[in-house]
C-alpha cells in the first residue's frame, strides 16, 4: 500500500536539530530507522569544550552541528543491505551510490553500546568521500605486530590482520578519523553522561590498533594529549 | 525546540526498483543476481528479557525504587546517553546488590546491557561483595558471537572486527576500566587491606580471562600499582 509517511520527532534542544531530510528505502524496519535517528540525534545534540588539532581538521569543534554537518553532506539515503553478510552492521559502497548508507539487521540485533555503532556510522560515512578516493583501507602491513609484539590476530579465528585491507596509514582514514572523534567526545563533551564518555575512549583505543604506521599512531596519541 | 523530520518517501517501488549492493556481481561485470535474502524480519531485534514491569526490588527504599525504574527504563530503551545515567551515582549497598541479581537476569547476548549494570557496580566499589561480583564476570565463559554467545565464533569480517570483538567482552573491558579509573583517581582505596586484597584477586582473575585485550590490560593495571 502506498503512502506518505512523515515521522515527526520532537528533540528539546537549545539549538536546532533539524537535518535536512535523511530519506529511508521503506523496507528499513521502522526499529531501525528509529534507532538510525536516534543515533544520529545523540551526536547532533553534542556539545564539547574544546577540540585536538586533528579532530579540528577533519570536524571542526567537539559539537553536534559540527558531527550533523559531517554526516549530512555525505549520506543522503539510507537502505537495507547485508552488506557482504556476517557480522557487518553497515557499509557504503562507494562505487554503487557513494552517499547511501547500508544498514544490516545486526544494526539492532547485535548488542553494541550507542557511541560504537555511532562509530560505524561516521566510519562509513567517511568512506563516501569520492574525493578523496574514499580513503580506502590500507592493506595491515607484514607481519602486523601490536604493542606486544604478537600477531595482530582475530581473537575467535586466530585469522592474522596482516595483509588484510583493514589498516589505515593516515588519521584522516575512516579508522583514524572516527577514532580522533571518539576519543575527543571522551575528553571534551561537556553534556555526555559518564558511560558514554567511557565507551567513546574504549573503543577509540580499540580502532587506534588499526592505524598501521607507528609515526602516525604516535602523531594520534601527542594529538590526543593535547 | 528542534525538529527532526524524517520524510519516507514513496516506497514499495523505492524498494522494489532499488537494486541493493548484494545483488550486484562485481566480479563477472555487475551482473545482477538474485535479490539477497534481507528482507526485514519480523524479529530484528535482540530479544531481551522483558522488563518485569518495572516492578522494583522490594528491599530498596521507595526513592530507591524510583531510581531502579529509572535504570529499567534505560535497560529497555537502550538509549545510552539518556541524561538520567547521571542520577545513578552514589548506590547504596542494597542498590548495589539489586544489580547485581539483575545482571545475572539479562541474557549473555545483551552485551550494552550487562555492561551497563559492571559500570555502575564498578565505578563506585562499596564492598567485598561488589568485587566477588566482578571476579564472577571474569569467570564467564566469553561470549562466541554477538548473536549467540554459545555459539560458534563467526569467521570475522577484518573490516569491523575490532568493533564486534570489542563488544564481545565488553563487560570485562569495562569494568577494568572503572577499575583503573578508580585507582588512578582515588589511590587511597589501596590503604584499605580488603579493597586492596579484592582488587587484587579481581586483576588476578582478569588475567585469566581467554582474551588478550582483557587479560593484557589486566596485568598492565596490576603492575601500574603493583598489585
Amino acid at each position: 500500500m502506498k503512502k506518505h509517511l512523515l515521522a515527526l520527532l520532537l528533540v528539546t534542544a537549545t539549538t536546532t536539530t533539524s537535518f535536512a531530510a535523511l530519506t529511508f528505502d521503506s523496507d528499513v524496519p521502522a526499529n531501525i530507522q528509529s534507532q538510525m535517528v536516534e543515533d544520529l540525534a545523540f551526536m547532533a545534540q553534542i556539545e564539547g569544550s574544546g577540540q585536538t588539532p586533528f579532530h579540528k581538521e577533519i570536524y571542526t569543534a567537539v559539537d553536534g552541528k559540527a558531527y550533523k554537518n559531517f554526516f549530512e553532506t555525505r549520506i543522503f539515503s539510507v537502505g537495507l543491505d547485508s552488506c557482504g553478510g556476517g557480522a557487518a552492521v553497515a557499509c557504503v559502497q562507494p562505487f554503487f551510490d557513494p552517499n547511501k548508507m547500508w544498514l544490516t539487521e545486526n544494526f539492532i540485533k547485535f548488542s553494541h553500546p550507542q557511541v560504537a555503532r555511532s562509530m560505524v556510522v561516521y566510519h562509513e560515512a567517511r568512506h563516501s568521500e569520492s574525493k578523496n578516493g574514499n580513503w580506502m583501507h590500507a592493506n595491515c602491513p607484514r607481519p602486523f605486530l601490536g604493542a606486544d609484539g604478537k600477531d595482530m590476530v582475530s581473537i575467535w579465528t586466530g585469522a592474522k590482520l596482516e595483509g588484510q585491507p583493514a589498516c589505515d596509514s593516515t588519521y584522516k582514514g575512516s579508522y583514524g578519523s572516527s577514532t580522533i572523534m571518539l576519543k575527543n567526545i571522551s575528553k571534551y563533551c561537556s553534556n555526555c553522561n559518564e558511560k558514554v564518555k567511557m565507551d567513546a575512549d574504549i573503543y577509540a583505543m580499540d580502532q587506534l590498533n588499526r592505524i598501521s604506521k607507528p609515526a602516525v599512531k604516535q602523531s594520534m596519541l601527542a594529538d590526543f594529549a593535547n | 525546540m528542534g525538529l527532526l523530520l524524517i520524510s519516507q518517501r514513496n516506497n514499495e517501488s523505492l524498494a522494489a526498483n532499488t537494486l541493493k549492493p548484494s545483488q550486484l556481481d562485481f566480479t563477472n561485470s555487475n551482473e545482477i543476481q538474485e535479490p539477497a535474502a534481507v528482507t526485514p524480519s519480523k524479529n530484528s531485534e535482540v530479544a531481551t528479557e522483558s522488563v518485569s514491569a518495572t516492578i522494583a526490588p522490594p528491599t530498596l527504599t521507595e526513592p530507591e525504587q524510583k531510581l531502579w525504574i529509572t535504570l529499567e527504563e534505560i535497560l529497555k530503551s537502550k538509549n545510552d546517553s539518556d541524561a538520567r545515567v547521571k542520577e545513578l551515582k552514589n548506590l547504596t549497598p542494597a542498590f548495589h546488590k539489586a544489580l547485581i541479581e539483575k545482571y545475572n537476569t539479562l541474557k549473555m547476548e545483551d552485551r550494552n546491557g550487562r555492561g551497563f549494570i559492571v559500570f555502575l557496580v564498578a565505578k563506585d566499589l562499596k564492598s567485598a561483595e561488589d568485587l566477588d561480583f566482578l571476579q564472577k564476570v571474569y569467570q564467564e565463559a566469553p561470549c562466541m558471537n554477538l548473536e549467540n554467545c554459545n555459539g560458534s565464533s563467526v569467521e570475522d569480517n577484518p573490516h569491523n572486527a575490532g568493533i564486534d570483538q570489542t563488544t564481545l567482552v565488553y563487560p570485562q573491558l569495562v569494568a577494568l576500566y572503572q577499575i583503573e579509573k578508580q585507582l588512578d583517581s582515588h589511590p587511597e582505596i589501596l590503604k584499605d587491606p580488603a579493597l586492596r586484597a579484592g582488587i587484587f584477586a579481581t586483576l588476578k582473575q582478569a588475567e585469566a580471562f581467554p582474551v588478550p585485550s582483557v587479560h593484557d590490560r589486566a596485568e598492565k593495571i596490576r603492575q601500574k600499582y603493583n598489585l
